[in-house]
């Protein structure tokens, strides 16, 4: 559950605001006491397999508040939760060396779904222009099937990628 | 103003009406036989009950158009989720009444009315394009009610005999399998016409057949306002009088 | 416990607590069971960290605080209450037992105007504090009829402390993408929506039907359950149960607009804390991109299925379940 006021991005947002987004497999999670602020936080290590954009490294490390210390659990519901094994796309914003952080919390946040028979990767991707009607209503319910497989949401974000980086280029 | 509608209706039936018992001396024919009438000559034993059971149709009536309606962002009017429309569409019903004959007359009676109306609400221009429908909850309707009718002999058509009726009575609805029930008044008035015959048996004094057309008005019920809402009905009835 | 049995335990409390339920209930799973997030002892007792942000200082937000706690504390079927401590040095977030409200300067949260955290005993499940931080990285205000460009913070807290009470969010809302990226808010029913009305609305300070029956269910006065009643169901697509699926019960008598969703593998649902009269019942998938605002364990939710409408009124009567209401929605 989630328990946030936001300002919600679209695809373009998040891959504008992010300076890496990367596709991994969480690997580990740690909770420990933030050094500056002493909320509890976990630390997520997430091995890298991709980079759509930027690049911070064969493993990132990401700071997110919530988690259990002692007897007592700490839920920032806004946060993402994170399981070892699971595999993810990340919208992020970091230098190579420390740790990172997601554009927007639970938003730079993209589950990757495994089919278990066929081992097809999808996802749910953010809101794009091809989940709006033409007066650019977000509709539920609506249009074509908007899971998509990995490898389509990945063209996707490099394209937009391209786009920013070569703006006078016609689409 | 009901006080003023029974007023009236009592009126019209006073200076309608014949004297008593005199003028229900059927005409005879010209064979010198009597004929058949709605008012027989007096028989040894005056009917003074009645039975009287059949269907009914009831009309429907309109119960309004309501918007599922979001409020907008800062500029925005506001969002129409998808639109309603709400009425308690007619259907038939059946009908069980007894009467007492207080004159030849005037008759008082009472009973119960079933009727199986459905609650109707057409949904359409849904935001997301949800396909519109119509969603129908049926709904069993009990009144037990009462009522005066009054016979206009003089007005007689044929083997018909005109009369004036009005009444009112306690309304029952439920609804959604019998999850919601809830309660009203019924009040009607209108007209129609009686044929009677004279009775085979013993125990029969005569029998007929009574249609009539009402307006209906009722208060409470199950609604989307507080509203009175009117519909007709049209009722005929067979009655054994004994 | 790992991340996933956290996870995994939230979600398992929500559908254990779904039995009569307008919402997402906030839970968690401790070693005797599961348990409802809410708090035990009434008045709810709060801080305010004494510390200001542009465009409203530590005692703007004091005052905005009071109003916001008592929308929550005048809905008339609930009995929930709060009590002001004053002002406190401690920062929300902080482990420290306090229940402390403030605003907090998070850069790297650039899109989170606000959040809400709990911390509760893992032995008995009882809640120990709920702390909201408000993101000082935004502009502010305080305006009786809002200002333009700056975030209304009264509508802002409402909907925080309605986190702090238990409730999750709502999904009564609909959105646009706005030309220059990003998305917005078109309309919205329930402040517990989680996306803000835009800056300058002043729209979010009434709580709506949806808010008042969550809050109410959580914490029902004697007379929220003989006052109003119930819908409960299944949704179900080629004979099997929906899950995940958002619902939305419309009052013909009042125009309200209570949500809920499908909370069991076998569809289930129950929209409660409605008034009564006859209803029209919806139901849609979360497949607008936010499925993570509302479930965990997102990859449970179904998605494939077109919005559809209840081929059946429902007159709700109060005090009283109109159960048993079946919805066939269609694959896309």
């Amino acid at each position: 559950m989630r328990a946030t006021t936001w300002i919600p991005a679209d695809l373009r947002a998040l891959v504008s605001a992010a300076s890496a987004v990367a596709y991994g497999r969480v690997v580990a999670v740690d909770v420990q006491l933030a050094e500056t602020s002493r909320a509890v936080e976990r630390r997520v290590v997430v091995r890298v397999s991709d980079y759509y954009k930027g690049q911070l490294g064969g493993e990132v490390l990401l700071r997110v508040p919530g988690g259990t210390l002692g007897g007592y659990r700490t839920v920032v519901v806004g946060a993402p939760e994170f399981r070892e094994g699971e595999e993810v796309v990340l919208f992020l914003r970091g230098e190579t060396a420390g740790p990172a952080s997601l554009v927007g919390l639970a938003q730079g946040v993209v589950r990757v779904r495994v089919d278990p028979q066929s081992g097809l990767r999808r996802v749910w991707p953010p809101a794009s222009a091809a989940m709006a009607d033409t007066q650019g209503r977000v509709l539920r319910g609506q249009g074509p099937r908007r899971v998509m497989a990995l490898e389509a949401f990945a063209a996707e974000v490099r394209q937009i990628v391209e786009r920013r980086e070569r703006p006078g280029r016609p689409r | 103003m009901k006080r003023r509608l029974a007023g009236a209706l009592l009126a019209a039936w006073w200076a309608a009406s014949p004297m008593p018992s005199s003028a229900q001396a059927p005409p005879t024919t010209t064979a010198g036989q009597p004929a058949v009438t709605a008012a027989e000559s007096v028989p040894a034993r005056p009917p003074r009950y009645e039975l009287a059971l059949g269907p009914a149709w009831l009309g429907g009536y309109d119960l309004g158009a309501r918007s599922a309606q979001l409020t907008g962002n800062l500029g925005q009017p506001g969002l129409v989720l998808f639109e309603t429309d709400t009425e308690m569409a007619g259907g038939f019903g059946l009908d069980a009444k007894l009467g007492y004959r207080l004159t030849p007359t005037l008759r008082l009676e009472a009973g119960l009315a079933y009727s199986r109306p459905e609650l109707r609400t057409s949904v359409s221009d849904d935001a997301e394009g949800a396909d519109a429908l119509v969603a129908v909850d049926p709904v069993s309707q009990y009144v037990v009610e009462g009522a005066l009718l009054a016979y206009v002999p003089r007005w007689q058509v044929g083997n018909g005999v005109p009369y004036a009726l009005a009444g009112a009575g306690y309304l029952r609805q439920v609804a959604s399998e019998g999850a919601a029930v809830d309660s009203g008044g019924v009040y009607h008035a209108g007209g129609g016409m009686a044929w009677e015959r004279a009775g085979a048996a013993s125990w029969l004094d005569a029998w007929g057949l009574r249609a009539d057309v009402r307006v209906n008005l009722r208060t409470g019920g199950i609604d989307i306002e507080d509203a009175t809402r009117v519909w007709p009905s049209l009722s005929a009835r067979f009655y054994v009088a004994f | 416990m790992s991340a996933r049995g956290l996870a995994a335990a939230l979600v398992v409390a929500v559908t254990a607590s779904a039995g009569v339920s307008a919402y997402l209930k906030f839970g968690a799973e401790v070693a005797s069971g599961t348990v409802p997030l809410k708090w035990a002892q009434l008045p709810v007792r709060y801080f305010v960290t004494d510390r200001g942000a542009p465009g409203a200082g530590a005692t703007d937000l004091d005052a905005a605080l009071t109003r916001a706690f008592r929308s929550w504390q005048d809905v008339d079927r609930a009995t929930i209450t709060f009590e002001r401590g004053g002002f406190t040095g401690s920062l929300p977030f902080e482990p420290d037992g306090v229940t402390v409200i403030g605003f907090l300067s998070r850069p790297d949260l650039e899109r989170t105007l606000g959040a809400t955290a709990y911390t509760y005993d893992t032995r008995s499940g009882a809640l120990v504090e709920a702390d909201i931080f408000l993101n000082s990285e935004f502009p502010w205000s305080v305006a009786t009829g809002g200002e333009a460009g700056r975030f209304d913070l009264e509508s802002v807290a409402l909907h925080e402390i309605g986190h702090l009470t238990g409730l999750g969010h709502s999904a009564l809302g609909e959105t646009e993408l706005r030309p220059g990226g990003g998305r917005r808010v078109i309309a919205a029913e329930a402040v517990l929506f989680p996306i803000a009305f835009s800056p300058g609305s002043i729209a979010g300070r009434i709580l709506r039907p949806d808010d008042i029956a969550g809050v109410s269910d959580i914490y029902p006065e004697s007379r929220f359950r003989s006052e109003t009643g119930s819908i409960s169901g299944r949704v179900l697509k080629s004979g099997r149960g929906v899950f995940g699926a958002h619902l939305v019960a419309f009052n013909l008598r009042t125009g309200d607009l209570v949500g809920g969703y499908t909370l069991s593998e076998d569809g289930g649902f129950t929209l409660a804390g409605l008034e009564p009269g006859p209803h029209v019942v919806r139901v849609e998938p979360l497949d607008d991109g936010d499925v993570e605002s509302f479930f965990d364990e997102a990859e449970r939710v179904d998605l494939d299925f077109a919005a559809t409408f209840a081929d059946r009124t429902v007159v709700v009567q109060a005090g009283r379940n109109a159960g048993d209401l079946t919805i066939r929605v269609d694959p896309r």
